[in-house]
């Protein structure tokens, strides 16, 4: 008896480790937010803006509406993407690439 | 006994295994679904068909309640890919696509994913944002410093819109379209309160300023780099510009605003694009952007930014070069309330300082109804 139970318990976490494993949010260890995400976002925008590529943060969606920190990048190289978090304290992280933040004047060359 | 134990172990770590590779396959992207070959049905496509018009029937009955979402922008009748009729539902986010139905009262639905439908108004109407209008103009133009022509190049942006400080009505626009140039540099001068603010812009009138008009003066106020916003104003000319503050293809606007949130429908009318709808997608941005210090100029400065609107910009069909200084507003017909100023942007991402801070930042409101 005391075999099937451990054999029941084997079996619920090779299970579950096998979900777990598959969820690509969940590749920087996600955990239930103790923080709001706003608080969140501000505690780690320094770090983050420190980064060589990324060109801003923000709170957005994701697809399903669910509240994300947003990351910006100039460039998304696999080296940059496997040094940014894809969870933030439990809060899920998309990674947009963006280029860089121009200031949208427009010029045009003297032909007169 | 010992035999059954062993079985059934070996048999729950399979069942384990299965069920673990299961959930991992289910976790990842779906397959990309393959349609069924097309049936080779020839089907009366017109009304006539009693199917057809069973299915439209179907369509009408549930329409009001389907577009109830704001997601569902449309419905149709169509013929699916077995060539059979079917209601078609136009839903412009995953979500929406998710929960649609599969089938309605027997009839399959099929879920189309598309952008949301706007009126093309500005090709439409054939309003210029770039020409040189009668006085007094409109806003969500082209114009900019009149001396702003350096290194070879000519400088514009767009006189977004119209606020009031003190009483005095001044066009609001960006720090780099009205007074950015900080070095003699280029064109032996720096921007200075008093000078003109001209319409159009000179890079629409091949940087020949005889072409322009003067519109305003500028009231330098230096918000970079230590402000949070990238923004400038100008003393209208008596005469020189609707004081109702009407801008082009938007109309008058409502002298209250409203903050941004995440998926609010959203437009502007500027210099380059005209006028263009998107729908913002970030809040409370830290980006960088960084400054010349002048047309053409070398490096000023980068400033950090907090605390921006973030709006979708794909391609950059609704915010491009030339635009900053259009006034961002709510996506309503009559008298939008303004959101934000726009002023720097990707070719995929717009951004925007909160309206909130502009106004707080010169003490004014916004003229408007």
């Amino acid at each position: 008896m005391r075999t099937r139970v451990m054999t029941l318990a084997l079996a619920t976490l090779l299970a579950l480790a096998g979900c777990r494993s598959g969820d690509p949010n969940r590749k920087g260890g996600a955990d239930m937010p103790q923080r709001d995400i706003t608080t969140v976002m501000n505690a780690h925008v320094d770090a983050l803006m420190a980064t060589a590529g990324v060109a801003g943060v923000a709170i957005g969606e994701t697809d399903d509406h669910t509240p994300c920190i947003i990351i910006y990048v100039v460039q998304l190289t696999d080296a940059l993407r496997s040094t940014l978090p894809t969870t933030l304290e439990g809060h899920p992280v998309r990674i947009e690439e963006s280029g860089e933040f121009r200031p949208l004047k427009a010029e045009a060359p003297d032909r007169r | 006994m010992t035999k059954m134990f062993r079985v059934s172990t070996v048999a729950m770590l399979l069942l384990a295994i299965v069920v673990s590779f299961g959930m991992w396959g289910c976790s990842r992207e779906p397959a990309t679904p393959v349609a069924p070959e097309a049936a080779s049905v020839s089907v009366d496509r017109s009304a006539s068909n009693p199917s057809i018009r069973g299915v439209m029937n179907v369509q009408d009955r549930y329409t009001p309640a389907l577009m109830a979402d704001p997601d569902v922008i449309g419905t149709a009748t169509t013929i699916d890919e077995n060539g059979q009729p079917a209601v078609l539902m136009l839903v412009t986010s995953e979500r929406a696509r998710g929960g649609a139905p599969k089938m309605l009262d027997g009839t399959p639905v099929q879920v189309l994913l598309t952008d949301r439908i706007v009126a093309m108004k500005s090709t439409s109407t054939g309003v210029s944002h770039t020409a040189k209008q009668t006085a007094p103009i409109k806003l969500g133009t082209s114009g900019g410093w009149r001396y702003d022509l350096a290194n070879g190049y000519c400088c514009a942006g767009t006189l977004g819109s119209l606020i009031s400080v003190g009483g005095q009505k001044r066009i609001l626009s960006n720090y780099h379209v009205f007074e950015s140039d900080i070095v003699s540099g280029g064109n032996s001068r720096v921007s200075a309160t008093g000078d003109n603010i001209i319409q159009p812009g000179l890079i629409d009138i091949n940087c020949s300023v005889a072409n322009a008009q003067n519109v305003a003066t500028l009231v330098a106020s230096r918000a970079l780099p230590n402000s949070n916003v990238d923004a400038s104003t100008a003393n209208i000319i008596t005469g020189m510009v609707d004081a109702t503050g009407a801008i082009l293809e938007i109309g008058t606007i409502s002298a209250s605003t409203v903050n941004a949130s995440v998926g609010q429908l959203v437009k502007k009318s500027g210099r380059t694009t005209g006028l263009t709808r998107s729908s913002v997608s970030g809040l409370n941005a830290t980006i960088s952007v960084a400054y010349e210090n002048e047309c053409a100029g070398g490096s000023a400065f980068t400033k950090t930014y907090t605390g921006q609107i973030v709006i979708a910009n794909s391609r950059s069909k609704f915010l491009a070069g030339g635009d900053s200084g259009s006034l961002l507003v709510e996506d309503v017909t009559t008298n939008p309330r303004a959101v934000g100023l726009l002023f720097a942007g990707s070719t995929t991402t717009a951004i925007a300082n909160p309206i909130g801070q502009v106004l707080s930042y010169f003490g004014a409101t916004m003229v408007g109804n």
